[in-house]
């Protein structure tokens, strides 16, 4: 089953902003106060939720925010009425500090909930945004599954006390432990359903595809309008004219060639040439794959009408070998579109300013630490984050494409918990707010933020480079995948302005790390089998 | 770098005319860094830290008779006794550094070592692993405010470290220091004798710290110029020294002054200026934080915790040896654990040019959870092998420099428990110390969640709990108690020989 993310976001009624922090500290404080276990009854009463957290961002440039952000499984349609039966009052009395939400049709449901308190999810629903990117740690795995995988784990930790388990091989320590843990665990011999169907795995590797094409054939349409009105032989030879013009004024391009060597072999690695090369034309076949695709339909229509009409259109020949020509002079010219796009995105990170040195405010700063790091010897933390986002066209599409590029690439790259080599991101996620003009990031991790933040700053800089090089004081990046946040200090310390402390975070699973939970369910999965070939039950084994 | 790593730094760094330029300096910027930043002082045996306190409005004038009779020296050449002078928050406050110049230190150092949220973070929070639930002393001032916090009982201003090569060379310079403080408003709350070598006799060759292991042979290799630069050990300048850059490829913040206020005053020329702010100059440069903690080891409890969980893992090859050498992680005489025994010395010396991942990826040899292996995980966490220099990399964003010194006597062996106070005066230096010894306390060593484990601390470190030693066919889980408890800590500041003699012009307050 698919997970979800998703968040809320509500404008609070400036004058209410203090009440409204009460409230939600109330909602927390009654959840980890008292006998009962922390945050049991929504435990109970969500089972399908992971993570949730209420932020309230108070900035300098906009009037206070209120943002509900919730991880869970399945689809949005059917968790928002969930969580309204499971904290209805309490999340209804939030939002009654708010202002009614511009639109009419949704102001009309607000209205409605202001009125009588019914109707609060059709309200979530609609004053919900989705992610521009995001990231999922465990993915596939539901929160019974996860919570099932867990409690095995500690189930068979006890039976291991036994030291007869040291003297035994590991397909006869499989075989008992199936056996003693097989009554309280019977989950174990149901059929199990693949963690990513095989059709969801498609379908990623297809829309990546499809983006990959679909920008191709945007940056070669110029080339193809102007072949329509010149020679295709003078558009193409125009094009490459105007890409080595802009080449040669593009700021810092130095730092594009130099890709091409490595420390080994100097300036041009034949091996990294070969490797660009490849994925340009890759690239360009699979475009020409797909434009050939989209021909051969339109030639089964024509030949269609043809039939139905018994005539031939006239001059049909010259026209399609004209068309190709054509589309070959707009392909040609894809290098001095995308030239002309960096010179006039390098003038602007030349031109964009940075913020540093935020000061920061104090108080608000010992909110977010205090709220840190709550379990003893860290587990999990939560991080929430408002920005501005750059003004212009270029900016906007380029913040758009990149997220679009880097979701749909995490889908089919980033399916084993790993985030680059990061593997302590549980559910993660931007989503861009208030027509484009904010971007929120909400992210639930393993570990402390520090820890967070280096890791993006060493193991991932690139991919956060492009998630927020288009926002509002970012650290200057270059091309926008170079430099950026790898400025660590300066990154750190604008991260930190952006955030919020979190009033109210619910993790289902607070001792358990993406890394456990993995390695519960590998464990899990073992002990499913009846019984485990000599190399898999070693394997196996080192896990426990 | 196992920090906090009960040492005895074997390798001796001593103040040569080249040890600067070892770092890629200059030789003459011997003269403005501190010996105490180069050098161990392994040829000064006898140790002396003075804990420090001074009366309010106090100026300079303590510092400066300090700095007059030789009591800091500096990186120039090996001499017959050496002294290190730091700073707390507190400290700089009571001689009456104006709020601009205090507002330019770094976050961790004003908020101190016992601020709430700190202390939650580096496990300090927890009882268990303090000695005494108030602690002995700290430096005590909050942020935003003026109140003490931390219930020390002795707030610490400044601390004075003194070296000698004799018991009597280092008496009368302590006595000689007590006499200057007492002069210019200033007075030892205390003191603790470090020791070096003398204990050999007790605890075996080569020496060892208290639980008997030889130790603190890894430290950081700092190098201004990144292609100088050791391959396994090698870390940006800035790291240990403000004002160079630093492994963000930017300089180290440093506090500074504005240059306005040094109008007319030597101060202009000698304090060097701060790149990217004309109108300010560095107190920082060639200077470094310094994080201080006092750590009791309860040598007769981890002694008898050993035999008794080795016992308990029911295994006869098992001994109590064998288990503590892999909570360690490596054997008494510093060699490291590898599967199968413990990598060779090389010419005497534990070699200690070695990574983890490739010939001990799951920890059969050094446990995953071991105390070096947490410390320092090298490219232990990589993800795979493409990712093992990248992992090298990231790990060593994260060292410091280390001097610890033990102090109190030994306790022989099978002697019974005498509930003396011994242990080790950690002592390590770092430009960030968020990012490099809170780093190491809370996600490496007291993480519960470190590497592939879950719900286990340091063993060393950390309170009583699991310890996982994989083997195969299965792991061992021993019940470790706990060791190493704080007395009393804080985060100081560390000059330059030049901010040092900046510091001691502060003119005392009119009465």
């Amino acid at each position: 089953m698919g997970q979800t993310i998703t968040t809320a976001t509500f404008e609070v009624q400036p004058d209410s902003a203090k009440l409204l922090e009460q409230l939600i500290v109330e909602f927390r404080t009654s959840r980890e106060q008292g006998d009962a276990k922390p945050y049991e009854d929504l435990k109970q009463a969500v089972p399908t939720l992971h993570f949730m957290s209420i932020m309230l961002f108070r900035q300098e440039n906009f009037d206070p925010l209120l943002v509900i952000e919730v991880n869970f499984d399945g689809p949005a349609s059917a968790f928002w009425s969930v969580l309204a039966r499971a904290a209805g009052p309490e999340l209804t009395a939030l939002l009654r500090l708010c202002t009614a939400p511009r639109p009419a049709a949704a102001n009309k449901d607000f209205e409605r909930l202001i009125k009588d308190g019914t109707g609060l999810a059709a309200v979530l629903e609609t004053a919900s945004h989705h992610p521009t990117a995001s990231h999922l740690g465990n993915r596939g795995l539901t929160r019974p599954q996860i919570e099932a995988d867990s409690l095995l784990f500690d189930d068979m930790q006890v039976l291991l006390d036994d030291p007869a388990y040291r003297t035994r091989t590991a397909i006869e320590s499989h075989a008992d432990l199936r056996a003693k843990l097989l009554p309280n665990h019977a989950w174990l011999n149901e059929a199990t359903t693949p963690r990513i169907p095989p059709g969801e795995g498609r379908e990623d590797w297809i829309t990546l595809a499809l983006l990959a094409a679909t920008i191709i054939a945007v940056l070669a349409t110029p080339g193809m309008v102007l072949a329509l009105v010149l020679p295709a032989w003078f558009t193409a030879l125009l094009g490459l004219g105007v890409a080595g013009w802009f080449a040669r004024r593009v700021p810092g391009i130095e730092e594009l060639w130099a890709l091409l060597g490595d420390r080994k072999s100097g300036p041009v690695s034949m091996k990294r040439v070969a490797i660009g090369l490849l994925i340009f034309f890759g690239l360009l076949l699979l475009t020409g794959f797909l434009l050939w695709l989209a021909a051969a339909v339109l030639w089964v229509l024509v030949g269609i009408a043809m039939l139905l009409t018994g005539s031939v259109p006239p001059g049909l020949g010259a026209w399609s070998i004209g068309t190709l020509w054509k589309a070959v002079a707009g392909l040609l010219g894809i290098p001095a579109v995308l030239v002309f796009l960096l010179f006039w995105l390098r003038g602007l990170e030349e031109r964009d300013s940075t913020q540093l040195t935020p000061v920061p405010v104090l108080a608000v700063q010992r909110d977010i630490a205090r709220r840190e790091d709550r379990t003893e010897y860290v587990f999990q933390n939560h991080m929430g984050s408002v920005v501005l986002v750059k003004p212009g066209m270029l900016r906007s599409l380029v913040l758009r494409i990149g997220h679009l590029a880097l979701h749909r690439a995490l889908r089919v790259f980033a399916r084993d918990g790993y985030l680059s080599e990061m593997r302590t991101v549980h559910f993660a996620h931007w989503a861009l707010l208030n027509n484009g003009s904010r971007l929120l990031f909400a992210s639930n991790f393993d570990g402390t933020w520090d820890s967070y933040l280096d890791d993006f700053i060493e193991k991932a800089n690139s991919g956060t480079t492009l998630a927020w090089t288009n926002c509002v004081g970012s650290p200057a990046a270059r091309f926008l995948v170079f430099g950026g946040v790898r400025k660590g200090r300066q990154f750190k310390a604008w991260a930190r302005h952006s955030m919020t402390p979190n009033l109210f975070w619910f993790s289902a699973y607070p001792k358990l790390t993406v890394n456990q939970i993995e390695r519960n369910h590998v464990i899990a999965e073992g002990l499913r089998k009846p019984a485990l070939q000599a190399g898999e039950a070693a394997q196996w084994i080192s896990k426990l | 770098m196992d920090q906090q790593a009960l040492t005895l730094p074997l390798v001796e760094l001593v103040a040569k005319p080249s040890t600067v330029s070892r770092w890629g300096l200059p030789d003459e910027a011997g003269s403005d860094i501190q010996g105490f930043v180069v050098s161990a002082f392994a040829h000064l045996p006898y140790g002396m830290a003075v804990f420090i306190t001074l009366d309010k409005d106090c100026g300079g004038a303590w510092l400066n008779s300090l700095l007059a009779d030789g009591m800091v020296t500096d990186a120039t050449e090996k001499v017959k006794h050496s002294g290190a002078l730091a700073l707390t928050y507190a400290g700089l406050k009571q001689m009456g550094l104006a709020k601009a110049v205090l507002d330019t230190f770094s976050t961790p150092f004003r908020e101190g070592m016992t601020d709430p949220d700190r202390a939650r973070r580096l496990g300090d929070a927890d009882l268990r692993v303090r000695r005494t639930a108030d602690l002995a002393w700290s430096g005590g001032v909050a942020l935003d405010s003026d109140t003490a916090h931390g219930g020390a009982r002795h707030i610490v201003h400044a601390l004075s470290i003194l070296y000698a090569g004799t018991p009597d060379a280092l008496d009368a310079l302590v006595a000689r220091a007590t006499a200057l403080l007492r002069e210019h408003h200033a007075a030892v709350a205390f003191t603790i004798p470090l020791t070096l070598w003398p204990h050999d006799a007790v605890l075996g060759t080569p020496p060892r710290e208290h639980f008997g292991f030889a130790d603190g042979f890894s430290q950081p290799m700092p190098h201004d110029d990144r292609k100088a630069r050791h391959p396994l050990h090698g870390v940006s300048l800035g790291e240990v020294l403000m004002g160079y850059d630093n492994a963000h490829d930017e300089p180290a913040v440093a506090p500074s002054v504005a240059l306005a206020s040094l109008k007319d005053t030597q101060w202009a020329d000698r304090l060097p200026g701060v790149k990217d702010a004309a109108a300010q100059a560095s107190l920082g440069f060639n200077g470094s934080y310094m994080t201080v903690r006092q750590l009791h080891q309860n040598v007769a409890g981890f002694r008898d915790n050993m035999a008794k969980a080795a016992a308990a893992l029911n295994d006869p090859t098992i001994t109590a040896d064998w288990l503590a050498e892999r909570v360690l992680g490596r054997e008494r005489d510093g060699d490291v654990l590898v599967p199968g025994g413990a990598l060779p010395a090389v010419a005497g010396q534990p070699d200690n040019d070695f990574g983890f991942f490739a010939r001990d990826g799951r920890g059969l040899g050094c446990p995953v959870g071991s105390h070096i292996r947490r410390a320092n995980p090298r490219d232990g966490l990589a993800k795979g092998e493409s990712s093992r220099a990248s992992a090298l990399k990231a790990a060593n964003n994260h060292r410091i420099l280390r001097r610890a010194r033990k102090y109190g006597d030994p306790l022989p062996k099978d002697a019974a428990d005498d509930q003396a106070d011994r242990g080790l005066l950690f002592m390590c230096l770092h430009t960030d110390i968020a990012r490099q010894f809170e780093f190491i306390q809370q996600t490496w060593l007291l993480n519960q969640a470190f590497g592939t484990l879950s719900e286990e601390t340091d063993p060393l470190l950390g309170p009583a709990g699991p310890f996982t030693i994989p083997a195969d066919p299965l792991r061992y889980k021993a019940q470790v108690e706990t060791f190493v408890q704080l007395v009393g800590g804080e985060y100081f500041f560390l000059p330059s020989m030049s901010a040092l003699g900046y510091f001691g012009d502060r003119p005392a307050a009119a009465p």
